[in-house]
């Protein structure tokens, strides 16, 4: 099929937030947050890009954090509320929902705790950036200790019952202290996918099922997000016990 | 036993460097070779002198950082490898059925069956062949060998593990195997993947033992799929 641009205009350069937008033609808009981004010494961008717009059908805010501070940065999750608001208005949104990767993810799980959104998408998502939470996790460090004050401790104390998640986590062993720690409760629903370690995007994508997954999510379809995921990356739904996954082997 | 605790030192040392992009080998190693592949994976090879003549060493870094660790010897063998996340070792078990051999392979075809132990108590038996497709491919100006192959590893019971079927490829000078597009199966059916080599990158080159992988990492997705548009 031939590609067809997506027009993203920035909308926010500041210190405190960034964040873009494409217009849509639907009532639903997407809150797409960003991760820590690959280049860490630039802030990050906007992540994916014509994918979070479903055809560009869909009108999407890309949210990004240049402080990365999994929304603790004070101001920043004012003004991403403020921001979110101006366009639910702008475009008499009549479904929110948020997608994201990593601190994406995360941001995706706590936002609908601040402002009603129907489905989640999310995609390694921390459970947690506190020390006390996943002492066991050493990853990310550098941006986590530069965090002065966390105030958004876990996911947990901000999940809203009237929103559905879905989750996605690898099955390697180093994702585990996120993932075995991830709240399960009946609105939530957790995927874990073998031979994928963070990179649950970029392995979606390569098995081509990120965007059916994202429609499929979007449009409260669970049934097909399930089959997508079980028939088409061999997932696995986490029910009670998160450590009942059997051991990989690594390659040759 | 000083080559593993060398090995380990060393290892365990990596993600420290690993923060600064690259690391050094210990004394007494020396790296030859970074390959950045897909699926967000560099993977850096080196050797030392404290092990066998032959003997090689890769560890394998993603984005978060050294996640694996495997040495294999003048034939190929999966001697020893190291799983970081948790540490789990594993070793090849002495006297194998029918040992991996690179020099068979090369003329051909290679059968093998070995048995595999691991630090934490488990134990398994792999069965397999590789065969050479007669395919060649140059990655980077690097031409390599095209194999096929299959195994599948078992538990003591005979129930199997883990399988893999597909494609990797070889290069006969160096002695190793690249992954390729391949299949593999956990017990809830075959899954594909693709790890293919996409750079090779040598001493004194930009990137050489760079710990940062380069392709497949990112959530900047950017590819666009018109499709029905919604409410239409």
């Amino acid at each position: 099929m031939e590609d067809m641009p997506i027009e993203i205009e920035r909308i926010r350069d500041s210190e405190k937030l960034r964040a873009w937008r494409h217009v849509g033609y639907s009532k639903r808009l997407v809150l797409c947050f960003s991760g820590l981004g690959k280049n860490q010494s630039q802030p990050p961008g906007y992540e994916f890009a014509s994918i979070a717009t479903g055809g560009g059908a869909d009108h999407v805010l890309y949210i990004a954090d240049p402080n990365r501070s999994w929304l603790n940065e004070p101001g920043f999750l004012e003004e991403t509320l403020d921001l979110i608001k101006e366009t639910m208005a702008d475009i008499g949104a009549e479904q929110v929902v948020a997608l994201g990767h990593s601190m994406g993810g995360f941001s995706a799980c706590v936002i609908p705790y601040f402002i009603p959104v129907d489905y989640v998408l999310a995609l390694s998502p921390q459970v947690s950036i506190h020390p006390e939470v996943v002492p066991d996790d050493g990853r990310w460090m550098q941006h986590r200790e530069s965090v002065d004050d966390i105030e958004i401790v876990d996911v947990g104390s901000y999940l809203e019952d009237r929103t559905q998640y879905v989750v996605v986590f690898g099955r390697h062993g180093r994702e585990a202290p996120q993932r075995s720690r991830f709240p399960n409760p009946d609105n939530l629903t957790l995927f874990v996918m073998p031979q994928t370690n963070h990179n649950t995007a970029a392995r979606l994508k390569s098995l081509g099922l990120l965007t059916d997954l994202r429609d499929a999510v979007f449009d409260g379809d669970l049934e097909t997000a399930k089959a997508l995921m079980m028939e088409g990356a061999r997932a696995h739904i986490l029910e009670e016990d998160p450590n009942a996954t059997p051991a990989e082997a690594p390659s040759k | 036993m000083k080559a593993i605790l060398s090995a380990l030192v060393f290892l365990l040392a990596a993600p420290l460097d690993a923060a600064a992009g690259s690391f050094t080998p210990l004394a007494g190693c020396t790296g030859w070779l970074t390959v950045q592949a897909r699926a967000c994976r560099v993977s850096n090879y080196y050797k030392c002198t404290q092990d066998a003549p032959g003997d090689q060493w890769r560890a394998d870094f993603d984005q978060e950082g050294l996640f694996f660790a495997s040495r294999i010897d003048s034939e190929a063998q999966w001697v020893e490898s190291i799983d970081m996340s948790p540490m789990v070792r594993q070793t090849l078990d002495p006297n194998p059925e029918d040992p991996a051999s690179f020099s068979e392979l090369l003329t051909g075809l290679d059968t093998f069956a070995f048995n595999l132990s691991r630090d934490n108590g488990e134990q398994s038996r792999v069965r397999g062949f590789d065969r050479l497709t007669g395919r060649s491919i140059m990655i980077d100006g690097v031409t390599l060998l095209e194999t096929q192959f299959e195994y599948n590893e078992t538990d003591a019971s005979g129930t199997s593990l883990r399988r893999s079927r597909g494609n990797e490829y070889v290069h006969p000078d160096w002695r190793l195997f690249f992954a390729g597009p391949s299949e593999w199966d956990g017990g809830d059916g075959f899954v594909p993947l693709d790890g293919s080599p996409l750079q090779f990158v040598f001493p004194g080159e930009p990137g050489f033992f760079s710990t940062e992988p380069l392709y497949e990492c990112d959530a900047v997705l950017s590819n666009y799929t018109p499709k029905v548009p919604y409410g239409h």
